[in-house]
């Protein structure tokens, strides 16, 4: 329990972190910024790509819901 | 309240914000239909692996950035998301050169090592541990009800599918 609370912790700091980052003038790097960025160069653009389609094939082709 | 300096917004062309509407309610209605089919069957492989290829073969196709800004062979004036054709950038924009320090991802870093810990610890444990659950096992107590496998789904989508709608309208931008 504690450390799903973790998870979710770990998760609302990640959105209000991106909402930060996105404000004008923020000196501070969003993870938007960050794919672009990686998204410029094909390696990296194919990193990307694999790391979002494993996340959709195992989260909603592969999911099992806890009795 | 809009200043006397502050730029008079334009209106969307009608046309422009129907298509976006129209190409949202068949996006919501595919998620919908996407997140109803069981798990572990032919149904759902082949709802999540329709996205996955329309995404692939856009991204991948030759001359297409996920970039916003102009990459290392793209002039610096092309037209690109966050500024019209060959204007500046719009006021508070920061092209991520300018702040191309690993210094401001720090914060994203720490994340990153807390959850990438977290996870080994959960996989190290069995992978379904009550005590320290992997990230999978989280979301999947929340994909119980169809409404949030659906948020979750758009929320997908769009993480992979805005960025290449982009890079096909600056494409488009840059045809005319």
């Amino acid at each position: 329990m504690v450390f799903t609370v973790v998870w979710l912790g770990l998760m609302a700091a990640s959105a209000a972190w991106e909402v930060r980052c996105r404000r004008p003038g923020s000196r501070w790097t969003s993870l938007s910024e960050l794919g672009a960025r990686m998204g410029r160069g094909l390696p990296g653009r194919i990193a990307l790509l694999a790391l979002w389609a494993f996340v959709g094939w195992h989260v909603f082709a592969r999911y099992t819901i806890p009795r | 309240m809009l200043s006397p300096d502050s730029p008079v917004p334009r209106p969307r062309p009608l046309g422009t914000t129907a298509a976006a509407a129209l190409g949202l309610a068949v996006v919501v209605a595919y998620a919908w239909w996407a997140t109803g089919v069981q798990p572990f069957r032919v149904g759902a492989y082949v709802a999540v692996g329709i996205p996955i290829v329309i995404v692939t073969v856009l991204a991948l196709a030759p001359g297409r950035s996920w970039s916003p800004w102009p990459g290392p062979q793209e002039p610096a004036t092309a037209p690109s998301h966050g500024t019209s054709a060959g204007a500046a950038p719009a006021p508070g924009f920061t092209p991520p050169d300018s702040r191309s320090g690993l210094g401001e991802a720090v914060p994203w870093i720490i994340i990153l090592v807390a959850a990438v810990g977290l996870e080994g610890v959960a996989l190290a444990l069995g992978g379904r541990s009550a005590i320290v659950p992997t990230l999978s096992t989280v979301v999947d107590r929340g994909l119980r009800w169809h409404p949030v496998r659906l948020l979750l789904f758009c929320g997908w989508l769009s993480i992979g599918g805005v960025p290449t709608v982009r890079a096909l309208l600056c494409l488009r931008h840059r045809a005319v």
